[in-house]
Parts: C-alpha cells; sequence; structure tokens
C-alpha cells in the first residue's frame, strides 16, 4: 500500500484553512447588509447549522468505507446513474474553485495592485496551487501544520492592535433585527464556508485511519467558524454596520485602521498574508479535489496529468464567470445557496440513502 | 495577438512537460484524456483571448434555479 496519507491532526489544520479561506474577505459584508448590527448573531445561527452539517457529513463519511465521493457514486448507482452525479458534483466543485481563484483576483485588482490584469494574477495564484496538487496530499498536510502559527500569530495581531479603535456603541441596541434579518444574514454563512465542505469527502480518504478524524473535522469547523465570528465581530465594532455592508472587503479596511502609537501605519498588507495564506489553502483543497475527482470519473490511476490542462481552463472560467460587480452580488445572494444546497447537501444526502441500503445489501449476502 | 501566442506557448510547454512521460508508459487511455483537456483548455483559452463571448456556465446554473424557483413563486 502505497496510499498517501496524512494525519488527523494535519486534517484538523486543512478543516480550519478551509473554513477561513475567502469567507474571511467575502462574508462579513453581506452579513452586516443582511442583519445590521446583530450580524454576529446570525454568525453564532450559522455555526450551530454549520455544526449540523458536519455532523452530517461524519455521517456521510463513515459509510463511505474509504472510498471517496465519487468512487462511491459509482459504487450505488451504477456506472451511467453514478456518472451523472459525481459529473453535478464536479462540475460544482470546478466552479467553486474558479470562483475562489476570482475573490482573490478581485481583491488584489481593487485593494493591492490595481495596475496588474487579473489574468495575470490568476495565473501566477493558480501556479503555486498546481505545484502543491502535484505534491500530493502529504505535502499540503505538512504545509498547513508550518503555516497555522503564522496565520494565529498576525490574526492575534490585528486583533490586539485594532483594540483601541473599537466602539461598543456600534452593536447597540442588542436584537434589534427581525428574525427574518437574522436567517437572511445566516444563511450567507451557511452557504459559503459549511456546504462547500462537501469537497473534503474526496480528500478524507487520504486521512490516516483513527477515531480522532471525525473529532478534527468537527473541531476544525468550529474553530474556523470561531475565526469568522471574531473577524465579523471586529469589522462590526471598528466600522459600524453600516460601512461593514458598503465596504466590499470589510475586514481589509478594518486592518486599514490600524494605528499603532501614531506611528505605525500601513500594516494592512501583513494582515493581507491571513487571507493569502488561508485562500491558498481553500483553493488547493478544492483543486486537488477536483483533479481526483475527475481522474476517478475517467478512471485514470494518475490525476497529475490533469492538473495543467485543468488549470488552463480554470483560468478561462474564473475570468469568465463574473462579467461584473453586479452579477456576483446578484449571483451570490440570489442563486449561491440553492446551488450550494443541493450540491453540498442533497446530493450526499441521496448517497448517503444509497449507501445505507447498498451496505446492508452487502451484509445480508455475506 | 500576443494572448494567443502565450496561449500556444503554454500549451506547447505543457505538452513537452508531460506528453514523454505519458508515451513512455503507453497507456493509451491516459494520452487521450490528456490531449482532450489539453485542446478544451486551448480552445476555451483562445476564445476568451480573441475577445468572444465564452459561454458562462453560471448563467445556466443561475436560469437553472430561476426556472425551479418559478415554479413556487418565490
Amino acid at each position: 500500500m502505497n496510499q498517501p496519507a496524512i494525519s488527523p491532526r494535519q486534517f484538523m489544520f486543512i478543516v480550519i484553512f478551509f473554513t477561513i479561506g475567502s469567507s474571511i474577505l467575502i462574508v462579513p459584508s453581506p452579513i452586516a447588509s443582511a442583519a445590521k448590527h446583530d450580524a454576529w448573531v446570525s454568525v453564532l445561527l450559522s455555526i450551530l447549522v454549520g455544526a449540523s452539517l458536519v455532523l452530517f457529513y461524519i455521517l456521510v463519511w463513515k459509510s463511505l468505507k474509504g472510498k471517496s465521493f465519487v468512487q462511491a457514486c459509482t459504487f450505488v448507482f451504477g456506472a451511467w446513474l453514478g456518472r451523472l452525479f459525481s459529473f453535478f458534483y464536479l462540475a460544482f466543485l470546478y466552479i467553486l474553485s474558479a470562483l475562489v481563484l476570482r475573490n482573490i483576483g478581485d481583491f488584489m485588482t481593487t485593494q493591492i495592485i490595481p495596475e496588474t490584469p487579473l489574468t495575470f494574477i490568476h495565473l501566477f495564484f493558480l501556479l503555486v496551487v498546481i505545484v502543491g496538487c502535484y505534491l500530493g496530499v502529504e505535502s499540503i498536510g505538512r504545509s498547513a501544520e508550518i503555516f497555522m502559527p503564522w496565520m494565529i500569530l498576525l490574526f492575534l495581531f490585528l486583533i490586539f492592535s485594532i483594540t483601541p479603535q473599537m466602539n461598543m456603541d456600534h452593536l447597540r441596541p442588542f436584537f434589534d433585527s427581525t428574525s427574518k434579518e437574522i436567517i437572511d444574514g445566516s444563511t450567507v454563512m451557511i452557504g459559503t464556508p459549511y456546504l462547500e465542505m462537501v469537497a473534503l469527502l474526496m480528500v478524507i480518504p487520504y486521512v490516516k485511519e483513527s477515531p480522532k478524524t471525525a473529532h478534527g473535522w468537527f473541531i476544525g469547523s468550529m474553530i474556523g467558524g470561531g475565526f469568522l465570528f471574531l473577524i465579523t465581530i471586529l469589522s462590526l465594532l471598528v466600522l459600524g454596520s453600516d460601512l461593514t455592508s458598503l465596504n466590499a472587503y470589510p475586514t481589509y479596511n478594518v486592518a486599514e485602521k490600524i494605528n499603532i502609537a501614531g506611528f505605525m501605519e500601513g500594516l494592512e498588507i501583513i494582515i493581507a498574508i491571513i487571507w493569502m495564506i488561508t485562500i491558498f489553502f481553500k483553493l488547493t483543497v478544492l483543486y486537488y479535489a477536483s483533479s481526483v475527482g475527475i481522474a476517478q470519473f475517467l478512471n485514470i490511476d494518475n490525476h497529475r496529468i490533469l492538473l495543467l490542462p485543468l488549470g488552463m481552463g480554470m483560468i478561462v472560467l474564473s475570468l469568465v464567470a463574473y462579467p461584473d460587480m453586479a452579477y456576483y452580488e446578484n449571483f451570490v445572494a440570489d442563486t449561491w445557496l440553492p446551488y450550494a444546497v443541493t450540491h453540498g447537501f442533497l446530493l450526499p444526502l441521496f448517497l448517503w440513502g444509497g449507501l445505507q441500503i447498498k451496505n446492508r445489501a452487502q451484509k445480508n449476502t455475506l | 495577438m500576443w494572448p494567443i501566442i502565450g496561449i500556444i506557448f503554454a500549451a506547447s510547454v505543457i505538452f513537452s512537460l508531460q506528453f514523454p512521460g505519458l508515451w513512455k508508459k503507453q497507456n493509451k487511455k491516459e494520452i487521450a484524456c490528456f490531449i482532450i483537456a489539453l485542446l478544451t483548455a486551448v480552445t476555451m483559452s483562445i476564445w476568451e483571448a480573441r475577445g468572444m463571448n465564452v459561454p458562462n456556465p453560471l448563467d445556466y446554473v443561475k436560469a437553472f434555479y430561476a426556472w425551479i424557483f418559478s415554479w413556487f413563486d418565490f
């Protein structure tokens, strides 16, 4: 057996990065525009829903018995129907990774390097991701271990250096929003990191068998949710709900406000390392999941040959995906949640039901 | 002009990096998958680089869910 393997601890770190990546940039603003100054309540609500979703994914993983999502689809539904299901699943992963790539590209071109064409940012970011996927899941796991302290230190630095600018009045009056507004806000975060975790069902067969794996997934997603809660409440405390909902990247604007003793300013680019690291890991996991999935879909052993051609396609897809900002906001607000629910909840539910029947039938024949 | 030259250059770099190894293994399926994937990617890239309208999968996704929601009168 030469199966690549990562430890449950490394898997937990990957889950933390996966939860934080890209959500840290795009989540606070729509939540704040839906739930105003009570946005932090909707984040807590979505962490609760996310916890139950993760428990559901763990249930699915337990019945997968070491297969990946795509393999299990073929196993349960047969070659043709299974292929159809895994085609939609893989299309979801591929589109999602193109959108995550577009997130970092949009962020860089609007905030940091506005003169550079989007294509080249995507190209160079994706090249690093492809190298990561080429080296395999073990290297991704180990580098997650290396980068974890960096992210936590930078995060603590952000929190401590912004403390003087916080203003509790921004949160008052508490619980002023209606429950509909709070639920509307929470759907944003349920859709963006939690339902996307279905991608991890492609990676989890590579985690060493251990009772701690499920633990690692659950705790990792909760820690990631905690980071998102902190970043949302930080944006609310520093900027207030109006500015948080108006800015495209409120967390970056929070970092711009850092002012230590009146002379240390302009540290936002150091803070931006947090999202570069986390988005890198999220994109690597998604890209790895989709390339391994496509390789299993086509029944070829070596997923590495697909990495570069798929990357070329992904750059095109990420460029054409959003013609403009209005399209993006419209898509995220109206279409993303049902799309993610169909592929992140209904599809695994079907698979889980099928696996239950299939596993029982197999037990009876033995 | 330049973008297309760049795309063809990139595609030939990818081809020369991976094809020799594939050819040595003589696995017809892998070779076929690789070439089809690469050709699709190159077609899409040139399509995009010439400024033509590449079909956007998100449009289909959006249209599909709009159709579903029209049943429920949202």
